[in-house]
């Protein structure tokens, strides 16, 4: 499994702090198509390199800051998960989804890829008509 | 592309306090398939996963599809 906090996504989240910058309270996780099961994007890689599905009543899902759970120990530092985020049905194919990744808004123009990873099993996931796709995202800071 | 958000409590995408997202809409093949006995109404707007009728949330929203942007 891959997972990656993209330059843009670490420029994002140091203008907050310590740069004071305006917090996000809300944040989106959308699906990644581009890269593969077991690889994401380059740390030089944007929101536009994060292919989406593109029909079939797909769309982006918010997560309120209230979400994330309580911090805990990670792999090599910190994490927070947030609860459980249920896709729509699918009304059509979305392709093959290979991730997800955090935006920090819900339309495409003008966004920022916060961070992005593989699912845990690194497992590809086809994603037909009348399919759902469930996921519970987590959030690492590495020391 | 328009984003509708679904406020039906009982289907099962919905979050309490959290927009349940969704766009296009409930296709009639669906509608055959998973609410049989309803007769739903189908369409754009309409909830793909518990079939009812979603709200405008944000129009002339776009994803990245294909390098676009």
């Amino acid at each position: 499994v891959a997972e990656i906090w993209p330059d843009e996504g670490l420029d994002l989240v140091l203008t907050i702090f310590p740069k004071s910058g305006a917090d996000l309270t809300t944040t989106y996780i959308a699906l990644f198509t581009a890269f593969t099961a077991s690889t994401v994007g380059a740390s030089s890689s944007v929101a536009n390199d994060y292919t989406e599905p593109g029909a079939g009543a797909y769309a982006r899902q918010s997560i309120a800051d209230s979400a994330w759970g309580a911090v805990a120990a990670g792999t090599g530092g910190r994490k927070t998960t947030a609860g459980q985020v249920t896709f729509p049905t699918a009304s059509g194919s979305w392709g093959t989804i290979n991730g997800f990744w955090i935006a920090n808004q819900l339309s495409a123009s003008g966004d920022t890829a916060i961070m992005a990873a593989n699912f845990d099993d690194t497992t590809a996931v086809p994603i037909n008509t009348n399919d759902v796709i469930k996921v519970t995202p987590t959030m690492q800071y590495n020391n | 592309m328009t984003v509708y958000v679904c406020e039906n409590p009982t289907c099962t995408a919905y979050r309490v306090g959290v927009p349940s997202f969704f766009t296009d809409g409930l296709t009639a093949e669906q509608a055959e398939v998973l609410f049989p006995d309803q007769g739903a109404p189908y369409g754009e707007g309409y909830c793909t996963t518990c079939g009812q009728k979603g709200k405008v949330h944000e129009k002339e929203v776009q994803w990245h599809v294909g390098g676009e942007e």
